[in-house]
């Protein structure tokens, strides 16, 4: 039932979209792991404020949907200016949702050193900068890589949504192409290869990275 | 205490910026756009024949063909914005872009959004098999047959509501089969599991365009027909009165019947006054 006419005539459209869907899926998971570390950094030793702040940060964006926070960042903030770069408002958009699972991810990643281990650190007189830099980052960073690749191959998924903000990503590029064809099939499975493709990537990267960090583990 | 203060107060700075969504668009919107030299239009071109694209990418269909003639009346060109259905409104309603074809007129949407007079109507229509007990589209004749619906559509809920009204009067209601797309209606019809099927008229024409291998046949218009109009935002009254004006002069010069023709293969009578159901 597989009508190969069809889908040659398709593919050209689909990979122009793949490509924005992977620029998209980088950007996002770039700024949720920038906005993530910095919140975790700023709820666990930034003191009172520092910890609201990034526990309101967190609970608006996992209690409101991420088709809201597209709205917001795209028409809602005209003074910021974003209005009309629909693909910059979609990466700030899903990153900064993305950002808060992050933030929790990293702050678990972080608590999961051994106390003992920032006991011994202290005893033999490191600075509290040097803890962090030489003791806790490294090895929270590989505690977490197996979920962050988790979070950006959901960061990956959720790239369709941007479509209602006139990104034209590998989703919607299969809608169109299938109301004007009408085989669904044809098209979404191929589109459903392109998002395997790119997770694997993803994850092949994560792997390798997992290797080569192996010896920091704790 | 403050940290809870301190979140409320978040939380209502997030609603007052999803509020801020709704604020209008320019003041003398019709200037702008003549002074840009076009006009930016909003689009979910996955509704064939009115709006699709063809494979080259670009946008094609019954209203693309009407909107680019009616800005070539104003002197301007079109630009596409091409998003999902769910952004549209959410984005004519926060300027984004100065019109959107192909919305269904309802009572509840004219409160936020604009019309233009109507291009289209979307009615319903009973397709049979072209040997068959139907005798009509009446819902008389309907009484008693099985019909295939699409589920969770609009023909459904219209069945679904004259079928509270056969049984009222005691008739025995319409034998209602639901199904996901259209081609599996029109295979249950060629099996004759099914007498007749209900969907939007344009669709059931394409239908039997497509399907040239089989006996069918049209019984006839079924409910009542909903207009179909572009759209504008609410803060832009004069653009919504010329492309009016730019319609009703391709409607006068028989473009807008030929375009019926040629997208949807019938005509219809549109109306130009109170076309808002109440």
């Amino acid at each position: 039932m597989v009508d190969l006419a069809i889908l040659s005539q398709a593919l050209p459209a689909i990979g122009t979209a793949a490509v924005v869907t992977v620029a998209l899926t980088l950007a996002a998971s770039l700024i949720s792991l920038v906005v993530g570390a910095l919140s975790a950094a700023v709820q666990l030793g930034g003191g009172p404020i520092g910890y609201a702040l990034s526990r309101t940060y967190v609970s608006l964006m996992r209690g409101t949907p991420l088709f809201v926070q597209l709205l917001v960042v795209y028409y809602g903030l005209p003074p910021i200016g974003i209005r009309g770069q629909a693909f910059l408002a979609a990466a700030l958009a899903i990153g900064l949702n993305s950002g808060a699972y992050t933030t929790e991810i990293l702050r678990a990643a972080i608590l999961a050193v051994p106390r003992g281990q920032l006991e011994a650190a202290t005893t033999i007189g490191l600075t509290w900068g040097k803890i962090w830099r030489r003791i806790v980052l490294p090895q929270a960073f590989v505690t977490s890589l197996p979920m962050l690749t988790a979070e950006f191959t959901i960061v990956l998924k959720s790239t369709p949504l941007a479509s209602v903000i006139a990104v034209t990503e590998m989703t919607y590029t299969g809608v169109l192409i299938q109301s004007r064809t009408y085989s669904a099939s044809e098209v979404f499975l191929t589109i459903a290869v392109g998002y395997i493709l790119i997770a694997q990537v993803l994850m092949r990267l994560s792997r390798s990275l997992e290797r080569r960090t192996r010896r920091l583990r704790f | 205490m403050f940290k809870r203060i301190a979140k409320y107060a978040l939380a209502s700075l997030s609603v007052a910026l999803v509020i801020g969504i709704c604020q209008p668009a320019k003041a003398d919107a019709l200037a702008d756009i003549k002074a840009k030299g076009k006009i930016v239009v909003g689009i979910d071109p996955t509704f064939s024949p009115f709006e699709f694209t063809d494979s080259a990418g670009k946008v094609i269909g019954y209203d693309p063909e009407l909107m680019e003639l009616a800005a070539k009346g104003l002197g301007l060109k079109v630009e596409y914005q091409v998003m999902a259905f769910s952004g549209i409104i959410p984005g004519l309603i926060a300027g984004a872009f100065d019109v959107t074809p192909t919305i269904n007129v309802t009572a509840e949407r004219a409160k936020k959004i604009d019309y233009v007079i109507p291009t289209a109507l979307s009615v319903n229509a009973v397709l049979t098999l072209k040997e068959t007990s139907v005798k009509s589209s009446g819902i008389a004749d309907l009484s008693g047959k099985k019909c295939a619906v699409k589920q969770t559509t609009q023909p459904e809920q219209m069945m679904k509501a004259l079928n509270d009204k056969l049984k009222a009067a005691g008739k025995p209601v319409v034998d209602l089969l639901g199904f996901e797309t259209i081609e599996q209606t029109i295979a249950a019809l060629a099996d004759k599991r099914v007498d007749c099927v209900v969907d939007d008229k344009s669709v059931l024409f394409e239908a039997i365009d497509k399907r040239k291998d089989l006996p069918l046949a049209l019984a006839g218009e079924i409910g009542d027909a909903q207009p179909i109009a572009w759209a504008a935002n609410k803060s832009t009254p004069a653009l919504t009165a010329a492309l009016s004006a730019e319609l009703k002069k391709l409607k006068v010069d028989g473009t807008v019947t030929a375009l019926q023709k040629k997208y949807f293969g019938y005509t219809m009578a549109l109306p130009e006054t109170d076309f808002i159901p109440k």
